[in-house]
Formats: C-alpha cells, structure tokens, sequence
C-alpha cells in the first residue's frame, strides 16, 4: 500500500458526503436501492449506502415501528434488563442519514422489471435491491409445533412478544420445576444462543428458584463454543443445566402443547413446566418466496459482493445469506452490509468492486460477569467465504475470573457500540 | 510497495479494501472510532499509534482479550492502511 493510494481512499470516503453529493447528483440520475429488512444487516446497508454515496435515494422497508434485537435477548429473560434495552428506533436513519423508512411488508419481487411489491399496494422500482429478511421457522419441521403451538412453548427466537411470553413463564415456573429447551440443527441464527439461554436462565433461577432444572434437547452432536459452556456451566451452576445431545435422542420429533411433552426421536415422551423451541430455520419468508433460496432454504450469493447467485442487481445478506463459514449473527450481517452497500456503490458509480474483508465478534454470557467470545476474520476466495487461518477463534478454556469479567464488559460494549452505529449515529 | 509483509500467520493475496477493513473496526468501536460504552475509543489517537497498537497485539506483546484474535488476520500493509484510515475518519 502506498501512501498516495491510502490518502486518496481517505478522500474518496471523508469528501464524499461533504462535497461530492450535488456533483453526482447531476452527473447522472439519481439511482434508487430498495432494502428489505430493518435488523443489523438491513439497517446497516442503509444507513451506509447513505454515507458512502449521499446521491442515492434508499427506501427501508420494515414491517415493525421499533426493532427488538436478538442480541442481549437472553439477559430479558434472565430478568437482568427491559426489553426496552433491546429496542432500536428508525428515527436516526431516517432523520439524519435521510432513508426513506417504510413500515410495510414486501410480499413479492419482480427481479426482471426491478420491482417490489408491499403488503400495502404500493410498487417501489429499483436499480439495486438488498434483501435482509433474516430467518423463518421451519413450521413444519416438528410434528404438532405451529404458530399456535408457539403460543404455549414460545421459540422466543424472534420479536419482542415471544421473549416477553417466556420470561412470563419462567416466572411463574414452581421451584423445582423443570425448564426445557429444544436447540436446532444447524444452521441456525446464533449458534451459541440456546447455549447462553440456558446459562441466564440458571443465573435466574439460582437466586429465584434454587431447586429448579434446565434440559437443553439438542438436535446435533457438537455446539459452539463447546469446551467453554460446559466448564462454565460446572464452575457456576453444577449440575442445574443437562443437555441431551443428537446421539443421546436428544432431537425433539413432536410437540404437544396441551400436555407440556416433547416426544424425541427414539419415541421418548419428555414433560416440562416451561418448554422453550428453538425450531429448525430457513431463509426469511420474502427469499423463499421470491426464488432467491435454493434447495437447502438459505440463499446463494458472491462471496464477494452478495448479489445473488439466482436474481441479478439483488444483494442478499444477514441471516438468509449462505455466507460459507460466517456463522448466522447480528455481527455478521453488519460486516456483510457493509461489503454489499459498498459493492452497490461502486457497481453504481460502474467503478470496480473493492477487495472485501469480513470480521465477526460473538460475545456469549454465562453469567452477568462471566463472558466469552468467538472472533472470526473471513475472506472471499475461490472457495467462497473462508476464514483467515491463524486468526480468530475461541476464548481461551484457561482464562481467568478476571478476563471473564472483561469480556462480559465487552459483550455490554459491543452491543452498544454495534446498535449506536446503525440506529443511533 | 514500500512495506514488506511479515505477518506471521496469513498474509491475503490481495490487501482489503481500506474502507471495508475500517469499517470493520466500527462494528465494535463505533463510527468514526467514538465508542459510546466500554470498548475503548479511537479518536483522536494517530495512525502511527493505532498501527503499532495492532502489530502488537498481533505479536502477543501487548495482552488483549479479543484483539489479539482480531489482529492476526491482517497483513502489515493491511495495519498501516486501515490505521490512517481511522486516524484520517476520527480527527
């Protein structure tokens, strides 16, 4: 890297919003990009497609007024903090950075006339679509587990009604009483969340309810972060938390709410007090419905840019993405915003597409004072997205009470810092 | 290319976008390097110091508990563009 090259890629991003904006304005027509989806990849692309080209007319498209994050949902649960912690606002993208923020529902999109359709009425043309429609329950995936059968046993995997539905229940849960969680296959949205789930949610119970019990069911063998939950889970709650896991029948088959039974795979009836599913997922309902998803209910893409690999001038990114080793998270879908807004940029202005980087920071808590962390640096290569070898990884098995600490100060920071960027700066 | 890579893990065969590798940062440490909780801020720090910061933490000289992971994944030319860019955002 020069020094010449790096002070014009200085300019090029500081002089941008300041200058450049009536120039491009009337150097061409002012191109329209369309976003799908208000959570941490839909809310990002937007917010930045605005920075790096304050020539563009960006149109959010959201259903819900308030967005409650996953992230931080686990400490609602645990009674540590109000949903209202977890809420982010439209105003900031839509007052400062100047998105048109729609609240609606886009039920169809026509890839060959670059239109979208809302639940509304109203059409929306694009030159550039991005479509951030995060996940969809597999309803169909457990015999008996539908949207009214989540009424009883919340997934609490998605929206503030869910999580607020089983903190309600874990509430009025007896001591002594038996608190399950069904985890999914993989791939999920946040691997280690029912891990951390069920960490809280024995903090909580330690002081509220001291004899109850947790079982994790677990449709796989193998979890994130592995190592580091169980040494936790001894060192902090004994023997209060079991999971059962693939090869143990712990895949739950069947849900029947009216008798509070999972049944696994083997034939197993498991009753519970409190019965949280996390069931399998896929691609948001609009990518499945609009033909972005293939075979496997996630969503193709560059490794590079996210266009779509079935539908041209539309980015796919965040959860819905098959984003090669990325895990499914609200960091994740951040990096991958920004790589996508920048494409759309570039490609728009028809410079060529910049070199991407990816980098993803997963904090977990076990306890309010117990943190870990998994760091992933990912490139795009021949073989898709890929992560840098030698970077990255785990915290280490061997950290000490204060390095625990540090990182769960870190996990409070980085969720202010990650939602302070998109929906506050 | 005035500076040779000797990064002691993986160096990519083609440097990252200085911009995107910025904005990398953001996620954790805020906009324009202006953390609003306890991750430390960037602002105001010089893209010497930054750069430094980051061969250290990679090197394992300096003590991190995420920083270190992070760090191995960049190349020295990576550390000296995306140091002035940050030092260039956050005046």
């Amino acid at each position: 890297m020069t020094a010449a090259l790096t002070r014009r890629r200085v300019m090029t991003l500081t002089a941008a919003a300041a200058l450049a904006a009536p120039a491009l304005a009337r150097a061409r027509n002012k191109a329209r990009v369309v976003v799908i989806g208000g959570g941490f990849g839909g809310a990002t692309a937007a917010r930045y497609l605005r920075v790096l080209d304050p020539a563009l007319s960006v149109t959010l498209i959201e259903p819900a007024q308030a967005y409650v994050t996953g992230p931080l949902s686990n400490t609602v649960l645990a009674g540590l903090r109000p949903i209202g912690d977890l809420t982010q606002s439209y105003a900031t993208l839509a007052g400062r950075h100047g998105v048109e923020v729609v609240h609606d529902t886009a039920v169809a999109i026509d890839a060959g006339r670059r239109t979208v359709r809302l639940a509304g009425g109203r059409t929306l043309a694009y030159d550039r679509l991005i479509v951030s429609p995060g996940i969809d329950m597999r309803w169909d995936a457990i015999s008996g587990y539908g949207e009214a059968a989540a009424r009883v046993m919340p997934h609490a995997w998605a929206g503030g009604d869910q999580l607020l539905l089983l903190r309600r229940q874990l509430e009025a849960m007896p001591d002594g009483g038996l608190f399950l969680i069904s985890a999914p296959p993989t791939p999920y949205r946040c691997p280690p969340g029912p891990y951390e789930r069920a960490s809280l949610t024995a903090h909580y119970f330690r002081q509220a309810k001291p004899r109850a019990k947790i079982m994790i069911m677990d449709a796989k063998d193998q979890f994130s972060d592995q190592a580091l939950f169980e040494d936790g889970w001894k060192a902090l709650y004994g023997a209060m938390i079991e999971r059962v896991g693939l090869s143990d029948d712990g895949r739950v088959t069947e849900a029947k709410p009216a008798e509070m039974t999972v049944v696994s795979e083997f034939g197993e009836s498991h009753k519970a007090d409190v019965i949280n599913i996390i069931p399998p997922q896929r691609a948001g309902k609009i990518a499945q419905d609009s033909g972005l998803a293939n075979g496997t209910g996630w969503c193709p893409v560059d490794p590079a840019t996210f266009e779509s690999a079935l539908a041209k001038n539309v980015h796919v990114i965040g959860d819905a993405a098959l984003a090669g080793a990325m895990p499914k998270g609200a960091f994740a879908a951040n990096t991958q915003a920004k790589v996508a807004a920048l494409a759309i940029v570039d490609a728009l202005a028809g410079r060529p597409a910049a070199t991407p980087t990816y980098l993803s920071s997963c904090y977990s808590l076990l306890a309010p004072d117990y943190g870990i962390s998994v760091i992933d640096v990912f490139r795009a290569t021949s073989e898709g997205i890929t992560p840098v070898p030698g970077a990255g990884g785990q915290s280490p098995r061997t950290a000490d009470a204060a390095f625990r600490s540090q990182e769960a100060r870190y996990a409070d920071g980085w969720y202010a810092s990650i939602t302070g960027e998109i929906w506050r700066s | 290319m005035a500076v040779v890579a000797v990064a002691p893990t993986h160096v990519a065969a083609q440097a990252a976008d200085a911009r995107l590798l910025a904005l990398s940062c953001a996620g954790c440490h805020g906009p324009n390097g202006q953390s609003p909780g306890p991750i430390p801020s960037l602002k105001g720090q010089s893209a010497a110091a930054i750069a430094a910061a980051l061969r250290d933490f990679r090197a394992g000289r300096r003590p991190s508990t995420v920083m270190g992971r992070i760090a191995k994944g960049y190349s020295d030319a990576e550390i000296e563009a995306v140091a002035h860019q940050i030092a260039a955002q956050s005046k």
